[in-house]
């Protein structure tokens, strides 16, 4: 049997309506700055520590190559550079009251510098989904290495 | 009251007057959480400061803050927590307790670290219960937090708030 459709059907219907376009603002709404950025090119630094010899030369072959960085395995970067260094630890002189850092005798330390095209506003870096700040947690990976415990040191603008 | 055609004096159908009733309590709901509604505390939105106390950080990251005074704070969480707008830093020589060979305890440098306090302003909700950010986060004296700004992510702990 057709049912007509009654005033009371359609005004539940924009009620409900109006209520989830209501909560879509709301919720998707948050990130307001995103549209208001412009790109840049930057270039930072992540620090690895406490690499072993092979560890430090699987990260060095890649250099030039595309890696993976941030939390969300989505950002890529090119690895515009590789500096290998003793793993510097900090060290106690009891007799002098001193902390020294000291270099391991076997281990490493490597600061790789990434280049991003990424979206900068007044609050951030981003590239597709990672922000990029001094002192955050970056794991990077790429083609036979991957380092979990690593942190951004350094950001610098290329270019705009 | 409900006819044989499940219709309240006749004129509305039960299910109908469910569903209404379903649609103006989901509106009120919605009105209430994010348009404002009678609420049982009474909160000021007011500007105060805090400070922040940031230990054994690196040049890099005490430079990356620098270039932040002035700039907005979030919560490492997500950018709508707002912390405030960094407004000073106090740095200096980060220090650790280090137990001689003697036995005393000395205060030491740790080389190339720093120490930093930073001052923030916020214009968040104040009562008396204490002081809490735009989306009613405490801010009192012993807190830890991490936050972040535009070069920087720091944890830091709080040392003081004050209007």
């Amino acid at each position: 049997m057709k049912q007509k459709i009654k005033a009371l059907d359609i005004i539940i219907v924009f009620a409900v309506v109006i209520g989830v376009a209501l909560i879509a603002v709301y919720y998707f709404n948050k990130n307001d700055t995103f549209t208001s950025g412009e790109k840049t090119v930057i270039e930072f630094d992540v620090l690895a520590v406490d690499l072993t010899e092979q560890q430090a030369k699987s990260i060095e072959q890649r250099r030039g190559e595309s890696v993976i960085f941030g939390k969300s395995n989505v950002d890529t970067g090119i690895l515009k550079n590789v500096k290998t260094e003793p793993y510097l630890w900090l060290g106690k002189d009891i007799l002098e009251g001193e902390y020294i850092w000291t270099p391991h005798p076997s281990h490493y330390q490597v600061i790789l510098t990434i280049e991003k095209e990424v979206i900068e506003t007044e609050d951030y870096f981003k590239g597709e989904k990672e922000e990029i700040r001094i002192g955050e947690l970056t794991p990077v990976k790429g083609k036979g290495f991957g380092i979990a415990d690593c942190y951004v040191t350094d950001i610098r603008e290329v270019s705009k | 009251m409900i006819d044989k055609n499940g219709k309240l004096f006749g004129k509305i159908s039960i299910v109908d007057l469910a569903v209404i009733a379903a649609v103006v309590i989901l509106l009120a709901g919605i009105y209430v959480r994010f348009l404002g509604g009678p609420t049982k505390t009474v909160v000021q939105s007011s500007d105060f400061y805090y400070t922040l106390e940031v230990k054994n950080i690196r040049e890099s990251n005490l430079r990356g803050l620098e270039k932040s005074l002035n700039g907005r704070f979030y919560l490492n969480e997500k950018i709508t927590s707002e912390m405030g707008v960094l407004i000073n830093i106090e740095s200096s020589p980060a220090k650790r307790f280090l137990e001689l060979t003697d036995g005393r305890t000395v205060d030491a440098d740790l080389p190339e670290r720093f120490d930093a306090i930073l001052t923030f302003k916020l214009t968040g909700r104040v009562n008396d219960r204490g002081y809490f950010t735009p989306t009613l986060n405490h801010i009192s004296s012993g807190i830890s937090y991490n936050i972040k700004g535009k070069y920087s992510a720091v944890t830091g702990k709080v040392l003081k708030v004050w209007e």
